[in-house]
């Protein structure tokens, strides 16, 4: 085990503790049904210009992410909602890009820490 | 008398994290994913604090704060923001808008509890 997923395998049970498994549960299963119409709608909002779309779609990423500690995926979410801000186009693309196989691999986990298809 | 909280956030699975977080101060909650909504929820249910995300779907968060501000029924109601390292600014520039403190994402369970009871024992 890596010690960013030895990292998040304390973290995540501590949200557990804090707040009961079955709250974590079902916060890891919005996390799971809204990821693939973020990461969407956010390449298409950048690949269009339409920055304030995208960071919109990022912001809800980032806070979902940060509510699991999934941290890089937040940390990127939120480097891409400040490129947007900045109206820095092909940065906020780079960023969404980036972000996808890591969001990805978070909800692999996810799936397979709760039990979630 | 039961602490009501009043919840402005349009993000579910935050909404989800906050109803767990705060069971144990036993307040009652009301929650809204609509800032333009939240003067009437304020008059309407009296809440002693609203817990308020700066990026919200209709209105900013700061102007949802300007329009209790202004008015003398809702003006000193305590309001804290929810927001991240990108869209807070510095803390002094939340509370010189009005805001009576700030919670920044990714929100520190704990914390964010003591903090939030903190407010409704005051």
């Amino acid at each position: 085990m890596s010690a960013a997923s030895a990292r998040w395998t304390t973290a995540i049970s501590d949200r557990e503790q804090l707040l009961g498994q079955d709250t974590v549960r079902r916060m890891s299963s919005i996390f799971l049904e809204e990821l693939e119409a973020q990461l969407s709608g956010a390449l298409e909002a950048v690949r269009t210009g339409d920055l304030l779309s995208a960071r919109r779609a990022m912001h809800s990423l980032g806070g979902n992410a940060g509510a699991l500690d999934l941290l890089e995926l937040a940390t990127l979410a939120q480097q891409c909602e400040a490129a947007c801000l900045a109206k820095d186009a092909s940065c906020a693309e780079a960023l969404v890009r980036e972000a996808i196989p890591l969001a990805r691999e978070n909800a692999s986990d996810l799936r397979q820490r709760f039990g979630l298809t | 008398m039961n602490k009501r909280i009043l919840i402005v956030e349009d993000n579910a699975l935050l909404r989800e994290m906050y109803r767990s977080a705060l069971k144990p101060l036993g307040a009652e909650l009301v929650e809204t994913q609509r800032g333009l909504v939240v003067p009437d929820l304020v008059r309407s249910h009296r809440p002693h604090l609203v817990i308020l995300d700066l990026i919200l779907p209709d209105i900013s968060g700061q102007d949802v704060l300007k329009s209790l501000r202004q008015n003398p029924d809702t003006a000193s109601i305590s309001v804290l923001a929810v927001t991240n390292a990108v869209t807070a600014g510095d803390e002094a520039s939340l509370r010189a808008l009005g805001f009576s403190g700030l919670v920044t994402k990714p929100i520190d369970i704990r914390t964010f509890a003591q903090t939030v009871a903190r407010y409704l024992a005051s």
